[in-house]
């Protein structure tokens, strides 16, 4: 199992801060539908891992700090 | 929007044209890039006569359509020697739509004196404007509506446009009559200046437009994209919440936010100047501020915000992720206020916000005031007001600011500022500013919505050259790149045209229009002396590995030219 800190940084959502323990090798995809995000929200979803934008399928590792961001531009 | 509207500074003429067959379907930038390549020498010097400014409004502008008001200019630009063109939203594009006209080109310059366009239903009509000279852009304003009433639309230059500074832009007014929307990069509001043109009124009042073709589909489209607006979290809720500066939360946590002249990525008082910030602050004061504002009329998404000081009064409007990143950030400041003031007073001498956010970067570098001290840089930027030798200096962008200032350090492509997405981590972004025509331009091809680890370089040449296309495409319409963020498809977009005017149109015709104004940009540029050498970032960016996301600049030439 693994150990995680997962900031949800959406505006359309209550801002929090979760500890959550995963299962081995589980993935960016696996945390989202821990967090009850489904596909159609994950769609406008972006997710940083200790500060790096990480894709769907990359895993996730023990300590790892996730932060759940809409996807945006600015200007 | 069959008529062009050609205007002789030199002969103080002003006359309507049919718009060539050939430019049917080109509008927005499309239409300014044609122009310019059609009718400016790239050798020309782009603050002498034979340089061109042209105006241009989109497609689907002056109808019911959100977000499709974006007003472009385009010309030879005295920042980067190249072809430019800047958007920005406000009025003015839906006045030329309803008054008919496409596109309105300047040309030649006034032997003496400062001049005022005017078009109203009864024509186009030149004006003695020596009273207007010198006034900052909301006096000017001011002056303009007490004049021609407060439904106008105004296009007009600041003080610095009319000294010829390179970091001066070309704004319009909002439908509230604030008067700062901006074009603000490539120092267009130079070359409005050079021309001796201080302000174009458009007045529509008494015009009928033209209805749509197929008004029931044409409407019926419509409809669809406001659904698909309330449908999509970014647009019905997080920019009318928390406008562009939303953005800086995503930026600070991948070490991608300007820092002190990007010397990092990441800034300690980035919860002080967020979007959240933004929101608390305007929403905690009340009065006359407005988190959630649209600067065009009818636009759903509402990005734009009015910022109110402490007694509530509004002291800029907007105030958005770009200003907040470049002045905030990039210059160590965590103060909104302080912001907000400075973004103020570029507004009114008419500077480009993120011009002057990076040439206050390199001064601060070169020790002339420290990183964070607040009132030093509102101080420095009143001396641009002011015409100081200093205020002429940061009013001639960072790339002369940083050279005089000997700093080594100069965030500059192709002679324009760098916008706030450090491009070593957000390294899509960084081939964008390295390859587009138009210079260091993150409107130009952000990368920033792509789902991609933006910290590595694997597609990232691919993924700018799908991203510059994609903004040529919205910018050739006239629509704003936020309306990006809920677009199911692009066909309704060529729906809509054909709707309107009855055309027999598709996405392949407008994605060729895109792809054909790329070229021509990239062209002019070739001939203007701007070579694929000049398609890199600054050195510095290649071995000086950002902290916060552990990466150097690692795209080289011999990638980028693939």
């Amino acid at each position: 199992m693994i150990n995680v800190t997962v900031e949800m940084n959406l505006p359309w959502l209550p801002r929090k801060t979760v500890r959550l323990t995963l299962a081995q090798g589980s993935t960016i995809t696996a945390l989202l539908e821990t967090l009850g995000i489904d596909r159609q929200m994950a769609r406008h979803i972006t997710t940083a891992v200790n500060g790096r934008i990480r894709l769907a399928e990359d895993p996730l590792s023990e300590g790892d700090r996730v932060l759940v961001l809409p996807i945006l531009c600015g200007g | 929007m069959k008529k062009l509207l050609r205007v002789n500074l030199k002969k103080l003429t002003a006359k309507y044209e049919d718009l060539p067959e050939g430019y049917r379907l080109l509008s927005g930038r499309s239409l300014t890039s044609r122009i310019v390549f059609d009718e400016v020498s790239p050798l020309a010097d782009p603050l002498g006569p034979q340089n061109k400014l042209v105006y241009a409004c989109g497609l689907l502008a002056g109808t019911g359509l959100s977000s499709a008001g974006r007003l472009s200019v385009g010309a030879k630009s005295p920042l980067t020697g190249g072809i430019k063109e800047s958007n920005a939203g406000g009025i003015a594009a839906f006045k030329m739509a309803r008054l008919g006209i496409r596109a309105l080109v300047l040309e030649e310059q006034a032997d003496s004196g400062q001049y005022l366009l005017i078009v109203d239903k009864n024509g186009p009509r030149l004006e003695p404007a020596n009273n207007l000279a010198m006034l900052g852009v909301y006096e000017k304003a001011t002056r303009l509506y007490s004049i021609y009433g407060p439904r106008i639309g105004a296009i007009m230059i600041g003080p610095a446009g009319e000294r010829r500074q390179l970091a001066a832009g070309i704004t319009n007014n909002d439908p509230g009559g604030t008067p700062t929307r901006y074009c603000g990069r490539g120092g267009l509001g130079a070359v409005m200046g050079s021309k001796g043109l201080l302000a174009v009124v458009l007045d529509d009042s008494g015009v009928r437009p033209e209805p749509a073709v197929r008004p029931d589909q044409f409407n019926s489209k419509i409809r669809e994209i406001a659904k698909w607006i309330k449908e999509t979290p970014q647009t019905a809720e997080v920019f009318p919440k928390y406008g562009t500066a939303a953005m800086l939360s995503n930026t600070n946590a991948i070490g991608a936010l300007p820092t002190r002249n990007f010397s990092r990525g990441t800034f300690e008082g980035a919860e002080k100047i967020n979007g959240y910030a933004v929101h608390q602050t305007i929403t905690s004061r009340g009065g006359e501020g407005a988190a959630t504002h649209a600067c065009m009329p009818g636009c759903l998404i509402r990005c734009s915000n009015i910022f109110p000081g402490k007694e509530g009064k509004p002291v800029v409007s907007p105030l958005e992720y770009e200003t907040i990143g470049m002045v905030g950030a990039n210059c160590g400041i965590d103060d909104l206020d302080t912001i907000a003031h400075i973004n103020r007073l570029c507004n009114d001498y008419g500077v480009d916000t993120i011009e002057v956010g990076c040439a206050l970067g390199v001064a601060m570098e070169a020790g002339l005031i420290s990183f964070g001290d607040s009132g030093a840089a509102l101080r420095m930027v009143e001396e641009i007001g002011r015409d100081t030798i200093l205020g002429k200096l940061l009013a001639s962008g960072v790339a002369i600011a940083g050279r005089v200032l000997g700093v080594l350090r100069i965030p500059a492509v192709k002679g324009q500022g760098i916008a706030a997405y450090d491009p070593r981590a957000m390294k899509g972004t960084g081939v964008t500013y390295a390859t587009s025509p138009m210079g260091a331009d993150h409107t130009a091809g952000n990368t920033a919505r792509a789902n991609t680890r933006h910290d590595l370089k694997d597609h990232k040449v691919s993924l700018s050259k799908d991203s510059q296309l994609g903004a040529v495409f919205m910018d050739s319409l006239g629509l704003c790149l936020m309306l990006g963020a809920c677009l199911k498809n692009r066909e309704i977009l060529a729906g809509l045209v054909a709707d309107r005017f009855g055309w027999n149109v598709t996405l392949d015709d407008f994605t060729r229009v895109a792809e054909d104004t790329l070229a021509l940009e990239k062209e002019f540029n070739l001939h203007a002396g701007i070579t694929s050498a000049q398609d890199r970032l600054p050195e510095f960016f290649y071995h000086e590995i950002n902290p916060d996301c552990g990466a150097v600049f690692d795209i080289f030439d011999e990638e980028m030219g693939k």
